[in-house]
């Protein structure tokens, strides 16, 4: 038996720390908010190291990890609603407001798209991070979430149906 | 709208079309102007979610929070590795160039591109593809994408490649377009948008005989706007992530 075969710690924690970039920003995703998201990435690397021995080396790392992400999301939105927007949006819309309208369409479509996502369940907003902004196909989000393709399918499809809903509704004079 | 066309939206948007559905959704989409709207409605808020929720790489106040500041392989808060960016270029560079000697300028046939397909011949000096520059996605992955990470355009993908100054004090960066209307090229950024400075298409075409990356005249039309602009060697992600944070301003 290799000496590494005895402390799992130090065989997933390297690992782990290449994982962080992506399972940060899939946690933000999950939490709808740039601190919430932290503490949530915060407890799934605690729970991560904790259960250390339960990942199986071969396997994927990250699917395992973004797993425990989805479980403790589900357990902390229980406890306490979970909201906020999501990063620096003045710093992002200063690039909007320097073309006018021509970059994005500007600071209050920025925030809308934000708090719109923000005001979507947790199981959509969970389809959303997997597949939009982490690049999964539908097989992939399905496993992970341990739900049917047809429901992934569907809930992206309500997902980006109530942002743009809601982008429509807000009053073209905030512009 | 009928939830039956939400569904297809969405699987087109996420790529989870066969080449058959696809094509006749593209006809659908043709024929119907609101469809069309819609689906650029949905894919610009992909955009802007996949740029508020971005990745963040771990610094070291993260890492000790998260107990894990004395793994072995702490990164520099990498998003992307340039030195393998750079090596990979070297790997990909057309035979008979002669990439060894320039590692910094060999041509990238590049990533997921490679993988699967090889690159043909037809490649051609040209004009800026009219529209991509125009296109606010573009725009916005110029200014907010660290290389390597992707951005959906109309047409395909665009994933910025790295990043360098220029001697004329604009800040540019290379780019491929991923798609239909594969490209690869230099953008600088000007006073207010991102300025296409060189441009080369691709055409994609399975071969038996692994990566035929273009000519020499790919990389020559790409290598002479570098030369042209002088540019220093390409940043590291903590600079690019510095620039992307202040909005490149020019030095």
């Amino acid at each position: 038996m290799s000496p590494k075969a005895c402390a799992p710690h130090a065989r997933i924690k390297d690992q782990l720390v290449a994982e962080i970039p992506r399972l940060r920003r899939f946690c933000a995703g999950l939490a709808g908010n740039g601190d919430a998201g932290d503490d949530l990435l915060q407890a799934t690397v605690e729970r991560a190291m904790v259960h250390a021995d339960q990942w199986q080396d071969g396997t994927r790392l990250d699917s395992w990890l973004f797993r425990i992400a989805r479980n403790l999301s589900i357990d902390m939105a229980r406890s306490r609603k979970v909201r906020g927007t999501v990063v620096d949006l003045d710093a992002i819309a200063d690039l909007a407001g320097e073309d006018g309208r021509q970059i994005v369409e500007g600071r209050s479509d920025l925030r809308a798209v934000g708090s719109a996502f923000d005001d979507l369940s947790a199981e959509h907003r969970a389809v959303m991070a997997l597949v939009v902004i982490d690049g999964r196909s539908y097989r992939e989000a399905a496993e992970l979430l341990d739900i049917p393709i047809g429901s992934v399918m569907s809930r992206l499809a309500r997902a980006r149906a109530a942002i743009c809903a809601k982008l429509h509704r807000s009053p073209n004079s905030a512009k | 709208m009928t939830e039956e066309l939400e569904l297809q939206i969405a699987r087109y948007l996420d790529g989870e079309m066969d080449a058959v559905e696809r094509a006749k959704f593209d006809m659908d989409i043709a024929r119907q102007p609101e469809l069309a709207q819609t689906i650029q409605q949905w894919r610009d808020n992909d955009n802007v979610l996949r740029t508020l929720i971005a990745e963040r790489p771990a610094d070291a106040a993260l890492l000790a929070r998260l107990g894990l500041a004395d793994a072995e392989s702490a990164p520099t808060a990498t998003v992307i590795d340039f030195a393998t960016a750079r090596a990979a270029r070297v790997t990909h560079a057309p035979p008979g160039t002669a990439a060894g000697s320039r590692p910094r300028r060999g041509w990238i046939a590049g990533g997921a591109i490679a993988a699967a397909l090889a690159l043909a011949v037809t490649v051609k000096m040209m004009l800026a593809t009219p529209g991509l520059s125009n296109d606010p996605a573009f725009q916005l992955a110029m200014q907010r994408s660290a290389s390597g990470q992707r951005m959906t355009l109309e047409a395909g993908t665009v994933v910025p490649s790295l990043s360098f100054a220029a001697n004329d004090g604009r800040y540019c960066r290379e780019y491929r377009v991923e798609g239909d209307k594969a490209s690869a090229g230099i953008a600088c950024r000007g006073d207010r948008r991102w300025t296409i400075e060189a441009e080369v298409k691709m055409a994609l075409a399975p071969t038996a005989t692994g990566i035929v990356a273009a000519s020499g005249d790919q990389s020559n039309a790409i290598d002479a706007a570098y030369t042209r602009l002088r540019g220093g060697d390409p940043m590291d992600a903590a600079q690019e992530r510095t620039l992307i944070a202040s909005g490149w301003r020019a030095r």
